[in-house]
């Protein structure tokens, strides 16, 4: 097995360096100079000069990737152009706040969509299903931020239940129940952007696999529809969706982003967003670059835990 | 009798139409006994296996003059009384070997389940009313739950190692070696045969008063054809099992049973004892069946004949013979109504107007 | 062929009412768009006496922060919305069909080369990509479509590239290369017919889920610029005044769910039409 790992990371090693060439040769295209963000108008051109010397913007165009390369192997991701502040700094706080908001949220709209989902296949064509059906087809159509935006209307400003901004009062940084209190609105719009795609999957495949003989045959055997819709269908349904928790792996990183710019949630969709916005190029490459790393670690992931949990893939035969 | 059948008829709503699969479809059953339904595909042989199983889908009406099973009206059944027949009772081994289990859980475990999940209905009392309404059922004693209906107070680790056991055993019993091995497998590490045996084994686990076999080695090798049924009738005589045996191959019933019934476009055509059926063939089409079996004993100037024409479409309700259109004895009469019943001996029924406007064939 | 089809897709529409008001819907909006400068709607006037005033017989829609009528906004801001999402799913379907139909029909160098591109586009989170696009391309309606077109074609090109090479195999084009028929032909009256289906089905999904991204840009503040505005634009706006006047947030909202709904209904009766079809 670690053979197969290890020749799955090494399939995706060239996908990576395509990734990080396209981060950097997006990022030259952009209609800007990059030394503008260091220097300060007040500066002369001669100064100016001096700055791009000192950053290395004067170095041909493969010199300066090679070195943005190696610095991302150590792990140094740069500085802020703005800041000035080292991005892997800024990273390290803000992922563990993008992940106190996504992994309670997606996990949340993971089961209940788990659920859900059986339930309304089970009860295909009856009302309950065609209710569920619609109101999953409703949420695809739903923008997050708005629903965002409507839960901040009544239950920030109208009711004054929830607080509308940010992760903690000032001063109250450790208190927990202060951060539940912030965390709830946005966990709130985030399980409702997650749930009707990962309810509709659901379904789908309990619908599928409702058609398959083998629940014909334990029905003939005297298996009430219970009992095959959670011993039986339940396992083969939670088999890609096992996978699917492999590859929702990025969305730890990304998976807020709106969220978080709608709520001022510190998180790495904010830091992004505001990146984006300020032209602070070295972040958006950071955040580019993990976010694509995270995506094939993620497939990797799917793929493996597949191998684990269906029997029927020997991981000795593929390797053959 | 055991299972009693008059006039069965399945409707199901197919867009803006009705089809009909299955139409006054009368047959009977003995206790024991081993009764062979031959049938194309589209004859309604399947669909009138599902509708006294209760299998067919919600949307599906089955109606019938006289549906009883041990003297319980199948009728009105719900899916909750049916739960408690389906199994226990009455049980299915259909066409397909390959899809017929979970691919997800080992062989043994979808064995176990089924003992378990009896001894919970044994386990838990009957209501009286229940009683009552499955006097019929409950009779026959079921050798493997037996004495069991104390094994629902027993601990849990006892009812799950004896019934690992008992599963073990029957695997064994249907010609599974290694079975211990074996128990623990999935189905793809199994060939079709022995899936088949499994599902033989599954079905027979709980003795039921009828099996019904829906082609069960359609989908297998020729050559594991005879051995897979030889196990079948086999397991039925132990446990004095009565066994419909579906096929499309008149051959493959013949020395299996005692009794066939010919089914085509959702109707009888034919009834009779083997005997009958094969050597005084009184329906065109059962002739015409007879004409297309391949056979050592037959001569050699004598060629194969095919039936002429595709089977029909149930898309319309039949007001004549189904086999009309393909017939090549047709005589006026057909053009004008369905075939009333002619009796020829006690066990002997042909719907065809060559016999009953008295014609001899 | 086409005609029966087209009576097919019309009929899944008329068996079922909410597929006739989003019909009624899309078609009348889209008339409404057509002609609005003939309308006699302000969305500039200014008003400030009567800013951030709730919906009214005067103004339907409420008005904004400085008093222009909200409805002659939210009208103009649905045509930006609309145009932004027909555009941008004119040139994800036509890349798509383009580089399907070169990958697919052709094969070698340049499906290697379109496949890789489309893993490494598929390897980096949608929104993170279509920002940093945002980023080089600037702002604006034009980059927006740009954008957006240019990173949408994939799925469509992997689906049309499986069923052209399907199609390839079929006798009747065996026949067509056998004979030596220019391969753009082939390609045109053979091979087009048949993913023209899938292509139609692909756009009102496309038009969908464009009309779903620009608003997000557009929210984010990296959509359309003032003064033009989009339902996107004039959510992020609205997020300002919120507490003051949530109809400039709610309005704009239901009318994008409206508009992507409506489109998500006729690809449904477009797919059951071409169900019904293969049946």
């Amino acid at each position: 097995m670690a053979f197969y790992i290890g020749r799955r990371i090494l399939q995706s090693i060239p996908l990576l360096l395509l990734i990080t060439l396209l981060s950097f040769g997006l990022m030259n295209l952009v209609p800007y100079d990059a030394v503008d963000s260091i220097a300060n108008s007040k500066m002369t051109e001669a100064q100016r000069e001096e700055k791009r010397e000192e950053y290395g913007l004067n170095d041909p165009m493969p010199v300066q990737y090679f070195r943005w390369l190696k610095n991302i192997l150590r792990g140094e991701f740069g500085n802020s152009l703005l800041s000035h502040t080292r991005i892997m700094d800024d990273l390290r706080i803000r992922i563990p706040n993008t992940i106190l908001l996504v992994l309670p949220s997606y996990l949340t709209a993971y089961f209940l969509a788990m659920a859900v989902g059986l339930y309304s296949a089970s009860q295909k064509g009856k009302w309950q299903d065609k209710l569920l059906d619609s109101l999953s087809t409703i949420g695809l159509a739903v923008p997050s931020f708005w629903i965002a935006l409507v839960l901040i209307y009544f239950f920030g400003y109208h009711w004054k239940l929830f607080p509308l901004l940010g992760m903690h009062t000032i001063g109250k940084e450790w208190d927990i129940l202060d951060f539940l209190h912030h965390l709830f609105l946005p966990y709130c719009v985030l399980v409702l952007a997650f749930f009707p795609d990962l309810m509709r999957y659901v379904r789908s495949s309990a619908l599928s696999e409702l058609r398959q003989d083998y629940v014909l045959v334990q029905r003939a055997f005297g298996a009430s529809k219970r009992e095959i819709l959670f011993h039986h269908v339940a396992r083969n349904v939670c088999l890609p969706m096992i996978s699917k928790l492999g590859m929702s792996l990025p969305l730890l990183v990304t998976g807020a982003v709106i969220t978080e710019s709608v709520f001022s949630w510190p998180g790495i969709g904010l830091y992004f967003v505001k990146a984006v916005d300020a032209l602070d190029y070295p972040i958006v490459m950071a955040i580019l670059l993990l976010s694509g790393t995270l995506v094939i670690l993620g497939n990797l992931l799917s793929d493996i835990l597949y191998c684990l949990i269906d029997p029927r893939i020997s991981l000795w035969k593929k390797e053959g | 009798m055991l299972l009693e059948i008059e006039d069965l008829q399945v409707e199901i709503p197919y867009g803006k139409m009705n089809v009909y699969p299955v139409s006054g479809v009368s047959f009977s059953l003995e206790e024991g006994e081993v009764l062979g339904i031959i049938g194309e595909s589209g004859s309604g042989k399947s669909m009138a296996m599902k509708a006294i199983m209760g299998l067919l889908p919600e949307k599906a009406k089955v109606s019938a003059r006289k549906l009883l099973f041990q003297e319980l009206d199948l009728r009105n059944l719900t899916e909750k009384e049916y739960l408690s027949l389906r199994g226990s009772q009455i049980a299915m081994i259909f066409q397909d070997p390959m899809t017929a289990l979970n691919p997800l859980i080992p062989i043994g475990e979808q064995l176990r389940e089924i003992f378990e999940r009896q001894r919970k209905k044994n386990g838990s009392p009957v209501r009286t009313k229940d009683k009552e309404a499955f006097s019929g059922i409950n009779a026959p004693i079921q050798p493997l739950t037996a004495g069991n209906s104390a094994g629902a107070f027993l601990g849990i680790k006892d009812s799950k190692k004896d019934s690992k056991e008992r599963a073990i055993a029957l695997l064994a019993s249907v010609g599974i070696p290694n079975p211990e091995e074996k128990y623990k497998q999935y189905p793809h590490e199994f060939s079709g045969g022995m899936r088949q045996r499994v599902l033989i084994a599954m079905a027979l686990s709980c003795s039921p008063a009828l099996l019904i076999a829906d082609e069960p080695t359609t989908a297998l090798d020729v050559t594991l054809q005879a051995q897979i049924l030889d196990l079948l009738l086999e397991g039925v005589k132990a446990r004095s099992t009565s066994l419909i045996l579906i096929s499309h191959d008149l051959s493959l019933v013949k020395e299996r049973c005692k009794r066939i019934l010919i089914l085509y476009g959702g109707k009888v055509m034919e009834e009779g004892r083997v005997e009958e059926i094969f050597q005084s063939p009184k329906h065109p089409y059962t002739k015409a069946l007879l004409a297309a079996i391949p056979s050592m004993e037959k001569d050699k100037e004598e060629a194969l004949v095919a039936i002429e024409g595709n089977p029909p479409s149930i898309l319309k309700e039949f007001t004549l013979c189904p086999f009309y259109e393909r017939c090549k004895e047709r005589v006026d009469a057909c053009q004008a109504a369905l075939p009333k019943e002619a009796r020829i001996s006690e066990t002997h029924r042909v719907f065809c107007h060559k016999l009953s406007s008295g014609e001899k064939a | 062929m086409q005609a029966s089809r087209g009576k097919a897709f019309i009929n899944r529409i008329l068996s079922h009412p909410h597929r006739v008001l989003a019909s009624i819907f899309l078609i009348g909006f889209s008339i409404l768009a057509l002609i609005l400068p003939l309308l006699p709607l302000d969305p500039e006037g200014l008003d400030v006496i009567h800013s951030l005033a709730k919906p009214s017989i005067q103004h339907f829609f409420g008005t904004d922060e400085v008093g222009r009528d909200y409805f002659a906004r939210v009208l103009y801001g649905g045509r930006v919305s609309l145009m932004v999402g027909f555009l941008s799913m004119a040139m994800s379907i036509g890349l798509g069909v383009m580089i399907g139909l070169l990958s697919g029909y052709f094969g070698g160098v340049a499906d290697f080369f379109f496949m890789r591109l489309v893993d490494v586009l598929s390897s980096i989170p949608w929104m993170i990509l279509v920002m940093v696009f945002g980023m080089v391309f600037g702002r604006g309606l034009f980059s927006l479509v740009m954008v957006i077109g240019l990173l949408s074609w994939m799925e469509t090109a992997r689906i049309i590239r499986g069923e052209v090479l399907s199609l390839k195999e079929r006798e009747y084009v065996l026949y067509a290369r056998f004979l030596g028929i220019f391969p753009l032909r082939i390609l045109f009256s053979h091979i087009f017919p048949g993913i023209l289906p899938t292509i139609i089905t692909a756009s009102t999904a496309a038009i969908a889920s464009s009309i779903m991204v620009e608003s997000a840009l557009s929210f984010l503040g990296r959509g359309v610029t003032a003064p033009m505005s989009s339902w996107g634009s004039l959510l992020q706006n609205a997020q300002k005044f919120l507490q003051k006047a949530p109809h400039m947030a709610i309005l704009p909202g239901i009318l994008i769910i409206i508009t992507v709904l409506s489109f998500h209904q006729w690809g449904e009766a477009l797919r059951e039409s071409l169900l019904l079809e293969r049946e």
